[in-house]
């Protein structure tokens, strides 16, 4: 039996009733992080440099002089965000050109209120993956079991989580990669609206698909960092008219479209699972299809491949060979899609967009399960469910990508397990903008409060 | 301009049935020549019933 993991909310309480400080978190972190060492969570962690930002939330908590309510609470970074502390190598030999000593938007938020940054966590190479077994520090391994995979692209931030080393950690979302290995682990992850929360400092894999969001213990936890997320920042013009996280409640009784059909088959002890999270909730459930699943995919991928080797043209170009071979067979085959096509590809987005928005019968959220089986083992290479067998890789982003290409709000949660132990989550998606309407009604579903 | 004679035969075929996938999903769904591309994205900006 794996103990209650200790969420972010319980450590920034323990700091105001003064049952613990902040070094005594980053102290327990630490050790944590080395007891689970064979999990391969992390890309970079320095000790000091983690007890030093403990020390100094500990002097501003004695002085009266807190940033922010979770001042001295340790929280992980994905490995393509920028941190002025840590290099950002994106998990390749392909190493990024950044400016050292630079802040992501979202790490910088995090800073400013205190926050004590708990190194760097193993991520799939550039995010261009979701399985997280393609990493030049090599692949992260399942909390829960470590022969299994997290899922990616950022699994090494839900390892940590799930481990119980931190309360919370920063992931990106360009096909699920915040969703698909919280799913796997058995935490929360949170992808906001497309152009609400910053993108600035986090390596691109996709411009118009990435979001970056939290991977957290608990909802509460998403909860207390979405302030830290959504808002405007004039670093990263997609935010242009992005409102700040303002608490919102959801209707008493949510419309939920449960979406199945072609293109969206699960295995079975998913689908009872989801079945029953959602049969046990006061909400109006209805399943619904969604039509011409292989195109829209194809959409998703096409603009996935195209804007990704254009971020990696010169790099591809003068150091192709630095890529792990399959990101490299990625990124030249996005050099061939044809602007033709690649406008096509905008064309059936927008039309992907207005039907979920429009065509579809009223709802609050759309709910499926988060993967389609529970967390592959390591170096199995197909997933076979609901008469389907694909791609491991294919099955981890198999529900995720449609939250991306229409750019909604999504979260997935734990609501069940496998007969093994291993974890299984529910996807909501949210209508644009409505992140705050989301997180509130996915708490009508989540088991832990 | 990285080339092709560098890439495996691995990667070839990786390419290859990469972009038939796309191609072959794209094709499969006609779009009209008016209609225009997600090329402002703002997802709400669909949030409206067309006339």
């Amino acid at each position: 039996m794996r103990e209650k993991l200790e969420t972010l909310s319980e450590q920034v309480r323990a700091l105001e009733n003064g049952t613990c400080t902040a070094i005594d978190l980053a102290k327990r972190a630490l050790e944590k992080a080395e007891a689970h060492k064979a999990l391969n969570a992390f890309a970079a962690l320095d000790a000091d440099t983690v007890m030093k930002e403990a020390i100094a939330s500990d002097k501003r908590r004695c002085k009266g002089e807190l940033l922010g309510p979770i001042d001295g609470v340790p929280i992980a970074v994905k490995d393509n965000y920028l941190t002025r502390d840590y290099p950002t190598t994106a998990c390749s030999n392909a190493k990024p050109t950044v400016r050292e000593g630079v802040d992501a938007t979202v790490v910088a938020n995090l800073r400013a209120a205190g926050v004590v940054i708990f190194g760097k966590t193993n991520m799939h190479e550039w995010a261009f993956g979701a399985t997280n077994s393609t990493s030049s520090i090599g692949a992260t391994r399942n909390p829960h079991n470590p022969d299994h995979i997290t899922g990616g692209s950022s699994g090494g931030s839900a390892a940590a989580v799930a481990a119980g080393i931190v309360g919370a950690a920063l992931g990106s979302d360009t096909g699920g990669s915040v969703r698909i290995p919280s799913s796997a682990c058995g935490v929360y992850g949170f992808k906001p609206t497309y152009g609400r929360a910053s993108r600035h400092g986090v390596l691109p894999l996709s411009w118009s698909l990435d979001a970056p969001g939290p991977i957290a213990a608990s909802l509460e936890d998403i909860a207390l960092l979405l302030p830290y997320f959504l808002g405007a920042d004039a670093k990263d013009s997609s935010t242009a008219s992005a409102t700040r996280f303002v608490p919102e409640v959801g209707p008493d009784k949510p419309r939920v479209l449960h979406l199945t059909g072609a293109g969206l088959e699960r295995a079975d002890v998913v689908d009872e699972a989801v079945r029953n999270a959602l049969a046990g909730s006061a909400a109006d459930v209805d399943d619904s299809e969604l039509p011409n699943m292989r195109s829209y995919f194809a959409a998703w991928e096409a603009i996935l491949h195209v804007e990704a080797s254009s971020y990696h043209d010169t790099l591809l170009s003068s150091a192709g060979n630095a890529f792990t071979s399959v990101t490299r067979a990625h990124l030249e085959a996005g050099k061939q899609i044809t602007a033709q096509e690649a406008l096509h590809a905008q064309k059936l987005r927008g039309r992907f967009i207005d039907h979920l928005l429009n065509n579809l019968s009223d709802w609050d959220v759309l709910a499926l399960p988060t993967l389609p089986v529970p967390a592959p083992r390591h170096g199995v290479d197909r997933q076979s469910f609901g008469g389907r067998d694909v791609t491991t890789q294919d099955s981890m982003t198999w529900f995720c990508w449609p939250g991306n290409l229409a750019g909604l709000p999504c979260i997935s949660l734990p609501v069940g397990a496998s007969t093994n132990g291993l974890p299984i989550g529910m996807m909501l998606m949210g209508k644009p903008g409505k992140d705050e309407i989301l997180l509130d009604i996915a708490r009508r579903f989540d088991k832990r409060q | 301009m990285s080339k092709s004679e560098q890439l495996t035969e691995d990667q070839k075929q990786r390419i290859k049935a990469t972009l038939a996938r796309i191609r072959g999903g794209l094709s499969a769904l006609a779009a009209a020549p008016s209609e225009e591309p997600a090329h402002i994205y703002k997802p709400e900006n669909f949030d409206a019933r067309k006339t």
